[in-house]
């Protein structure tokens, strides 16, 4: 089959590799029908990420129709045939983390968990595509894909719903949605966002969706303007950050108080909200002095509202430096993040989805055959083309 | 911080004595991380070599790559933090100074580890009291098997050839109370002097398994294999095995990766380069 291979920081390709097999006995092979490039997939490409081994199938947001089915996969479940989202997470559904419904915290889908006990104390659950401290599963942007435990992982869908509006569910929806929804936002509230991308436009859509007051979307006017531009057709107010002043702004929004909620929507690879701080930054990450450049939470901290929450979808990885913990522990903040537990919020936005109150298809910019993957991450990375969410065709 | 260890001379009074191998909670001989115990400018040498390392390892398709970037993490995070687990286990502090006995070789070796496990004490007790599921969840086990009368089982580890291809020994169970706890020591003449034992407790959250293993590696050649094998960290190895026990207990298998799919690099496929693509919009600074 094709699949989209990392080579090396900056290279992928795609590739002719073997097909997948079943390999335990609760596996299935899906064939994937629409398959997505994230932004944490960039995170891989630009090197942020160091356990990636070259030949690695990378991709983790598919779709598709079960093919084949292992012995052991519960048949009043899932058989040959359904229509399924699979979550990026790989979840058990026995240890007691998937019990409490948080998935991406699984203790038994990760097979190298001592990676993860080595950099974090603790491991997380595998991940598709993403890098051998997830695990080191082969990812989704091919045309088939192996999905362990399959009756627990793969979610049914309906079939008279498009791929656009249906095949979001396995990330970035729900991404967006618990980034906002664990902030208890009220209708008094003003929520803040940094990044336009695909997940924080689901956030600011999430954000609305749960009533808060007033939603602000921060990004780079110069680099990507439709992504502002994208922003506003959701009703959120946008504060450009290559020309504006962002305490300022959010404070006057705010009246005087700052936002109740900051969102994170863009993780390690922030542009510093000013040079020093930006070549600061990378100066450290070059010399092994910090891991990533955590721009947006040194803001989040400074412009959220004493005792404000401030939520963190955005991808870390290691280890940053200059957190205002001061600020953290004066404000009285509190602190929301983590790898989305995907599947349990697939029912809820499945049929917010089927009422029409959610149209998550508003982001696909670009759909492209996936021989096509190395060009799509081009203009995906670049901000090329008015790019903003790019879904790959397997079968093209 | 204290020797936890045992040394030989612990390990064979016991043997000798009968008395039974300590129960329940162990201090974990895993130390506290929490403390700087690496020299500064040790550190940022551990934080750069170790990230290398980890991405270096990784670029190796093997065993020995996934141990050259677990290493590598292991640095980068003792240059980031200022602690190293393997000089704690050691009980070597660089920084501040250490006592002889601190940096004696061990010779004999104790390990414990910890999971909860989301089923019964029953269960688990079942599992494990058949010591013929041993091999499932510990890798390096070839197979054990009943001596006939119950008590006493034979042992056999996979060994390379150089070694005699097996490092085998008898062993009987020294305490035995159904759905609690299970151990069981080597008998004389073995390969290996080793004991072990493994108790469930019940908790809100499912049974706290804890596994406390004593070895004594001998001298000559299955000694220096079984070093090799265990490594600086046989810590790892227990805790690997008892985490299998956790997955076998939960769902059933252990999940594999052997055969899946992997590209290869080569060849002139399709291929996307910062080089060949890298055009940054204007006045865009990277
Ligand atoms: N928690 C999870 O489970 C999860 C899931 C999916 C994605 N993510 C993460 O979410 C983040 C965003 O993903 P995406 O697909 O939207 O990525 P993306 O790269 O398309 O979007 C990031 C956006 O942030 C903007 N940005 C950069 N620096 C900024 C700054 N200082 N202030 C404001 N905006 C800035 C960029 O211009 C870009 O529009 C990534 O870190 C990704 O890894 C997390
Ligand atoms: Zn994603
Ligand atoms: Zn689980």
């Amino acid at each position: 089959m094709k699949a989209t291979v990392w080579c090396a920081p900056y290279k992928v390709k795609v590739e002719e590799v073997p097909d997948p097999k079943i390999l335990n006995r609760r596996d299935a092979i899906v064939r994937l029908t629409s398959t997505c490039i994230c932004g944490s997939d960039l995170h891989l490409v630009d090197g942020f990420v160091p356990f990636m081994k070259p030949g690695d199938v990378i991709g983790h947001e598919p779709m598709g129709i079960v093919e084949e089915v292992g012995p052991d996969v519960d048949s009043s479940k899932l058989k040959k045939g359904d229509r399924v989202i699979v979550p990026f997470p790989i979840g058990c559904g026995e240890c007691w983390f998937c019990r409490n419904q948080l998935w991406s915290c699984c203790d038994n889908t990760n097979p190298k968990p001592y990676l993860g006990e080595e950099m974090f104390g603790q491991a997380t659950a595998g991940i598709f595509g993403y890098s051998h401290l997830t695990g080191g599963y082969a990812g989704a942007q091919a045309q088939y894909l192996r999905v362990p435990i399959a009756d627990v992982n793969c979610q049914k869908m309906p079939t008279d719903l498009d791929d656009h509006k249906l095949v979001f569910l396995s990330d970035i929806l729900p991404t967006g949605y618990m980034a906002a929804q664990h902030c208890n936002i009220g209708p008094e509230d003003v929520v803040a966002i940094w990044g336009c991308g695909p997940v924080g436009q689901f956030t600011i859509q999430s954000a609305k969706l749960l009533g808060a007051r007033i939603v602000v979307a921060i990004d780079n006017g110069r680099m990507v303007p439709e992504r502002l531009e994208m922003a506003r057709r959701s009703g959120a107010i946008t504060i450009d950050n290559s020309s504006e002043d962002v305490y300022e702004r959010l404070l006057d929004i705010s009246g005087g108080i700052g936002p109740d909620v900051c969102i994170d929507a863009v993780g390690m690879e922030a542009h510093g909200s000013n040079a020093l701080e930006h070549v600061y930054d990378k100066v450290k990450t070059w010399t092994f002095g910090e891991t990533e450049r955590p721009a947006v939470i040194r803001q989040c901290i400074e412009c959220v509202r004493k005792c404000g929450t401030v939520s963190i979808p955005g991808v870390y990885g290691g280890l940053s430096d200059k957190i205002p913990v001061g600020a953290l522990m004066n404000k009285g903040l509190t602190i929301k993040t983590g790898q989305t537990h995907v599947h349990k919020y697939v029912p809820e936005l499945l049929e917010f989805i089927k009422q029409g109150r959610i149209d998550p298809s508003f982001v696909v910019t670009h759909r492209v055959p996936l021989s096509e993957a190395p060009h799509a991450y081009h203009i995906f990375r670049e901000k090329l083309d008015g790019c903003i969410k790019v879904v790959l065709d397997p079968a093209a | 911080m204290t020797m936890a260890y045992s040394t030989r001379e612990d390990i064979q009074r016991a043997r000798f004595s009968g008395e039974k191998l300590q129960q329940g909670p162990q201090p974990r001989r895993q130390p506290q991380r929490q403390f700087q115990n690496v020299g500064e400018g040790e550190r940022w040498t551990s934080l750069a070599s170790g990230a290398i390392l980890a991405a270096l390892g990784l670029v190796r398709n093997d065993t020995v790559g996934y141990v050259m970037a677990g290493i590598g993490g292991a640095l980068a995070y003792r240059g980031a933090s200022g602690n190293c687990p393997v000089y704690s286990a050691l009980g070597i502090n660089q920084n501040q100074n250490a006592t002889p006995q601190q940096r004696l070789n061990r010779r004999g070796v104790r390990v414990t580890q910890t999971f909860t496990i989301n089923k019964s004490p029953a269960e688990c007790y079942r599992f494990w009291r058949d010591f013929k599921n041993l091999p499932r969840i510990m890798t390096h086990l070839e197979r054990v098997t009943d001596m006939g009368d119950g008590r006493r089982s034979h042992w056999v580890v996979k060994a390379p050839a150089i070694v005699g291809g097996t490092v085998e020994w008898d062993a009987e169970i020294t305490d035995d109370q159904p759905d609690k706890r299970i151990a069981w020591r080597s008998l004389e003449g073995s390969d290996v002097d080793n004991a072990g034992a493994v108790s469930f407790e019940q908790s809100p959250r499912g049974t706290i398994a804890r596994v406390e293993m004593r070895y004594v590696t001998p001298a000559g050649r299955i000694g220096s294999w079984i070093s090799t094998l265990l490594g600086e960290n046989p810590d790892r190895v227990i805790r690997e095995d008892l985490r299998n026990f956790k997955r076998i207990m939960e769902i059933g298998e252990l999940l594999t990766l052997t055969g899946q799919p992997q590209g290869t690099c080569a060849g002139h496929g399709r291929e996307y380069t910062e080089k060949n693509s890298y055009m940054p919009p204007p006045g865009v600074t990277r």
